[in-house]
């Protein structure tokens, strides 16, 4: 909850543009989200929804000459990390803040042996001999399940899910107290991806850290997450726990989202896709972002929507999320 | 290299010598390279044991008119010059200032060039366009021509002969480096190595410059045959070393006047020159092909 002790990372009204050759794309449109301590939150959304934009905006690494932050503060302890200047915003990350990238073929320095890379990420924030580095290094390996001496090798000499495990071991080495995994298995092969989550999940509880899953993966958000948001056109459309969203969802995307994901217990020919696509960042509508493609608009929605809080926590950007509820309920969808 | 499937065995071995292993390894399949590597090998011996060879004092730079315009023979394997000095003495020494001045220069090229190219590439924008247009205006000058005004102004010697020709190759590694800098910048390392908190400083010298190394590696060996060349044609001018040290460029202007009656004066010292140059090329072209990631198995 907004303002309670327990909260770690609290994002509100972050709107976020790119500055491009033909115009301003506007990313991020008002994404609000809380993250509390220990909790994992799993931001759902297809490519383009603003999740990646998001996640750079918190770890202050949106591009200089391109990306802007328009409004909207992300408190990461209570402290706004949007108004941070840049030498304790750099010391914050790695340290308390970490992030696995999605493609870890390209995401580690391929002149530079594992060990080092690991100890490289200790040695920037603390005041560590070289030798206490790399044995925290060796720790490190060992606690993603590698060999101590394959610290020496280069990442060439590792397989792509072994090269994830590396990278995970050095956005953890610091303990960060937030860690943001951006599709950490999507480059990867299906049978390594389930043995990475469970890795990330492990060592999550292990050091005690939160973590923002980023994903477009729903069944990887339900095997890890406790509460979810999904995002659509820059914004989230709804958020709450995983039971929530996946037993009730109620914003007419999300509900669509659920549609359109095969399900090995029912008899079906084809999946029911959403028609038509995102619409277009350079000239978003302004009501509804999702109202053109809606199958329940009304003339209602071409109006901005606000978060409805439907009980629990749960958060849905429809003005008709209550109506749907009371529908369902009443068997009427 | 390490077969991947030795996984068990820790590869004590390859520290840091996993590229430069899988270069030579490489390199050792490459022909020329080789004769490259040997002959560079063989003028860098004859450099380095040039005093147990011949002493400078009592033999390249004694002059000894008795003897003059010899043509060679066994006990002047190389003949002598106009003033009666071991043509063959002189050339090994000769060897000596080539290669030191031709590495220093390089040396020097090579930090000037990273620096400017680095920042340049790393910046970009404002700095980059300075920087940029400011080699451009010395890239419009001939080299030749540059140090050539620069050592008639600083006068001659040593240093300000390596810095002569540093100043006029900077621009163009510093190009290289530029295009280099600019390509890893991009990379997803680099941008992991930032979300681990790791300042300027440490992205560029860890992370982005040790992975341009490969092509300013070639470029610097094949520049540094452009230095010795440099070089040499500054003291063929009287620009360079000054006598009576035996530079290649120097010996081959002063026998030219005796060109009809030995030809030796100016045939050995162009000899070497080319020697050395062509030796160098052939080097760089193969750490060219041992370098290049895309012909990586």
């Amino acid at each position: 909850m907004p303002g309670s002790t327990d909260t770690l990372l609290d994002a509100r009204d972050l709107i976020i543009s790119y500055d491009t050759d033909n115009g301003v794309a506007r990313a991020v449109n008002g994404v609000s989200f809380t993250l509390r301590r220990g909790e994992t939150l799993g931001l759902v959304g297809e490519t383009g929804a603003g999740k990646t934009t998001t996640a750079l905006a918190i770890m202050g690494l949106l591009p200089e000459e391109t990306g802007r932050v328009e409004g909207g503060s992300v408190l990461f302890e209570g402290e706004d990390l949007l108004t941070l200047p840049r030498e304790p915003m750099r010391r914050k990350r790695g340290q308390d803040i970490s992030m696995v990238f999605q493609d870890p073929m390209t995401a580690l320095n391929p002149v530079m042996n594992v060990g080092e890379q690991i100890a490289e990420a200790l040695r920037s924030h603390q005041s560590i001999s070289v030798s206490a580095a790399n044995a925290r290094a060796g720790d490190m390996l060992e606690m993603v399940g590698i060999p101590r001496g394959r610290a020496v090798e280069y990442p060439h000499q590792f397989s792509g899910g072994m090269k994830q495990r590396v990278v995970i071991a050095i956005a953890l080495v610091c303990r960060p107290k937030l860690l943001i995994a951006d599709e950490p298995t999507t480059a990867l092969d299906v049978t390594i991806q389930a043995q990475v989550l469970e890795l990330i999940a492990r060592l999550k509880t292990e050091i005690d850290t939160s973590m923002l899953l980023i994903t477009h993966d729903l069944g990887v958000v339900a095997r890890t997450c406790q509460r979810v948001a999904i995002m659509y056109s820059g914004r989230v459309i709804e958020m709450g726990t995983i039971e929530q969203v996946f037993d009730d969802p109620l914003h007419p995307y999300t509900h669509g989202l659920f549609g359109s994901i095969p399900d090995i217990t029912r008899e079906t020919r084809r999946l029911t896709p959403i028609d038509g696509l995102m619409p277009d960042p350079f000239s978003l509508p302004e009501g509804c972002a999702f109202a053109a493609r809606c199958r329940h608009a009304l003339p209602g929605c071409c109006k901005p929507q606000s978060e409805v809080d439907l009980g629990g926590g749960h958060m849905a950007a429809c003005w008709r999320a209550a109506d749907i509820k009371a529908r369902r309920a009443g068997g009427g969808l | 290299m390490n077969s991947p499937n030795a996984q068990s065995a820790a590869p004590a071995l390859n520290r840091k010598q996993g590229l430069w292993r899988e270069a030579w390894l490489r390199m050792r399949r490459n022909t020329s390279a080789i004769v490259g590597m040997a002959l560079l090998a063989a003028i860098i011996l004859l450099a380095v044991f040039a005093n147990v060879i011949a002493d400078y004092d009592t033999v390249a730079i004694k002059i000894d008119v008795a003897n003059r315009l010899k043509p060679p023979s066994r006990s002047h394997l190389f003949g002598t010059d106009e003033l009666g000095r071991d043509l063959f003495a002189r050339i090994i020494h000769g060897a000596r200032i080539s290669l030191s001045i031709g590495f220093l220069a390089e040396m020097a090229t090579l930090a000037l060039g990273m620096a400017l190219g680095s920042v340049s590439g790393f910046y970009g924008g404002r700095i980059d366009n300075v920087v940029m247009r400011f080699m451009d205006v010395f890239m419009a000058i001939p080299s030749l021509l540059l140090a050539i005004a620069m050592v008639t102004a600083f006068g001659t010697g040593t240093p300000i002969l390596v810095l002569a020709i540093a100043v006029s190759g900077a621009p163009s590694m510093s190009r290289i480096v530029r295009a280099q800098v600019m390509s890893a910048r991009e990379q997803e390392y680099v941008e992991a190595a930032r979300a681990l908190g790791a300042g300027d400083m440490t992205v560029v010298l860890r992370y982005i410059l040790p992975n341009t190394m490969s092509p300013i590696i070639v470029q610097a060996s094949l520049d540094m045959a452009g230095c010795i060349l440099t070089v040499s044609s500054l003291s063929y001018l009287g620009l360079g070393v000054p006598p009576p040290a035996p530079e290649w460029g120097a010996i081959l202007s002063a026998g030219q006047s005796y060109i009809r009656d030995a030809w030796n004066i100016t045939v050995f010292p162009g000899l070497m020159i080319v020697i050395t140059v062509i030796a160098l090329n052939m080097v760089g072209d193969g750490l060219r092909d041992a370098l290049d990631p895309k012909l990586k198995r």
